[in-house]
């Protein structure tokens, strides 16, 4: 019965929507790149400090500086993500249906990452507190669980709006197990960017482990981008040809190429040279951070609606 | 007798080889429910060409036919399942999807979710450019900004014993309502008469509006065997 191609508009008019055409999602656009990547950058930062026993990068009002920019990365992605609500004042009912909802999941887990976040690095700011704000190795009991609970947080952030997308089924190109895996590689290597920089503008030293891990993450994200495009064309749905279309030669391609250029492949060569490891650790920080935003931004533009009847 | 104790499970069953893409259910749709501007909870999608009602094809073989498009009412509804807030629910009575205005947050993973694009959000202040006065029944909400809307069978007029709005006002007939767990219903009949086929069967969203597909048709009955 449906054997017609639908033809692809790149801008719809209201009166496209009586005709058969492949057209871009617009309701989920720059502000929703923002969310992800402020998100996925503030949760990964807080983590990988703790996996690496990293206690440098600064101090801010006896905190430390890095999981405050954490916290602060993941309430302005709470933030945009409230204004970009049709009824933002309604924000808390998005926590009513963590059973089913990916967004709900993750807006509990946002609150409840900030919540925790916030209790363990208060010891900074009031030493009197009976917990430290230190790296888990050398924490105690109490925070320690503060820590793991907080981990266990974040990671959700890190992957729910993947899953947000996988779940879009009116968008074919998002529905891959890969799309959450990016997502998680992304929160990573920008991590592993900002805790670099904010290392290398407080002089701090980062251990070799540190370097190995960023390089293998670009490259395992490297791969996993790849992997993800030949996946999703495997699939032979048209429409997801044609967000494919988008991400490597179309509207999204210069956002694309330029996530993988200076998000991946500079970082790369960058941190395998190792010449001065200030500016290494500088630009590489800059390159993943702005990389990390450009492949989600890239992401949402090759959106295309899949076609009711195809 | 068995069937009655059944809850019920309202559908459709619209009828390609009649539908001439009038629109006219498409218009009924949005005065009756006092849309705005830009909002049609019911479509009439044109086949084959690549702008509404031109035909398509080549020469020798052009095609074009017309696909009336609203909420399927899925069995499975993704929609409801990504909605953190359940203001997407399921009523227990019917399964029909509906959209509780009050919980709605406007967050659109619902539109991004339904693959058949047939939710759509009503970000701005309604408006309406070509006439200042209320239209639709008194029964409906009035729409509202921040929140997504879609057809709901219409409901008000199914509580009361009636067809959704775009069934009675089809001048072709193309249209039946009914319940499918009455196998004396209209569209169990045209169901079981005629090789029909839902949306996008692959997602498993069990779509409650079935489709005769043009030229398939196998029944010889006409559109005035089912008025009653």
């Amino acid at each position: 019965m449906w054997t017609i191609t639908p033809s692809i508009i790149e801008n719809e008019r209201p009166v496209d929507r009586f005709a058969l055409h492949y057209v871009p999602q617009t309701h989920w656009r720059i502000w929703h790149a923002i969310w992800f990547w402020a998100m996925g950058i503030g949760s990964g930062v807080f983590c990988l400090r703790q996996f690496l026993g990293f206690s440098g990068g600064g101090l801010f009002l006896g905190m430390n500086a890095i999981d405050i920019v954490g916290l602060v990365l993941v309430g302005i992605g709470g933030i945009i993500l409230i204004l970009d609500l049709g009824k933002p004042f309604r924000f808390l009912n998005s926590l009513l249906k963590p059973k089913n909802a990916w967004i709900s999941r993750g807006a509990i887990s946002d609150f409840v990452f900030l919540g925790i976040g916030v209790l363990y690095v208060l010891p900074g700011l009031i030493p009197s507190l009976p917990w430290s704000d230190a790296v888990f190795s050398e924490a105690d009991a109490f925070s320690r669980i503060l820590i793991v609970l907080a981990i266990f947080f974040a990671f959700i952030i890190m992957i729910y709006p993947g899953f947000v997308l996988y779940y879009s089924k009116n968008i074919p190109f998002w529905n891959s197990i890969l799309t959450p895996v990016l997502f998680f590689e992304l929160a990573l290597t920008s991590s592993f960017g900002l805790l670099g920089l904010m290392g290398a503008l407080n002089g701090d030293y980062l251990p070799e482990i540190f370097y190995i891990s960023f390089i293998t993450t670009l490259v395992v994200t490297l791969a996993t981008t790849v992997l993800y495009i030949f996946e999703r064309k495997s699939v032979g749905n048209p429409c997801i040809e044609e967000s494919i279309r988008c991400l490597l030669k179309g509207k999204a391609a210069g956002w694309f190429w330029l996530s993988q250029i200076i998000g991946i492949v500079v970082p790369i060569l960058l941190l395998a040279t190792r010449s001065d490891e200030f500016t290494v650790l500088l630009w590489s920080g800059i390159c993943t951070i702005l990389g990390s935003f450009m492949f989600r931004y890239s992401q949402l533009i090759a959106g295309y609606r899949v076609s009711p009847l195809i | 007798m068995a069937n009655k104790n059944k809850k019920k499970h309202w559908g459709m069953v619209i009828d390609l080889t009649r539908c001439v893409g009038c629109q006219t259910c498409a218009v009924a749709c949005k005065i009756k429910n006092n849309l705005a501007d830009g909002l049609w909870w019911n479509r009439v999608i044109t086949v084959g060409g690549n702008h509404i009602d031109t035909a398509g094809g080549t020469y020798t073989h052009p095609m074009r036919y017309s696909i009336p498009l609203n909420c399927q009412n899925c069995e499975n509804p993704i929609c409801v399942d990504v909605c953190p807030t359940g203001a997407s629910y399921q009523r227990e009575e019917d399964n029909l999807v509906l959209i509780d205005y009050d919980k709605c947050i406007g967050c659109r993973a619902c539109v991004e979710a339904c693959p058949y694009g047939v939710r759509l959000p009503n970000l701005k202040e309604p408006q309406y450019e070509h006439y200042d006065v209320q239209l639709g029944s008194d029964e409906v909400t009035p729409r509202y900004q921040g929140v997504v809307e879609k057809c709901t069978f219409c409901v008000e007029r199914i509580d009361q014993g009636l067809n959704p709005f775009c069934i009675d006002v089809c001048p072709e007939r193309a249209r039946y309502f009914g319940d499918l767990n009455d196998e004396d219903s209209d569209v169990s009949k045209l169901i079981r008469e005629n090789p029909v086929e839902t949306l996008h069967p692959e997602l498993g969203t069990k779509p409650s509006v079935y489709f005769i597909p043009p030229n398939k048709k196998k029944t010889t009955r006409t559109g005035l065997d089912y008025i009653k």
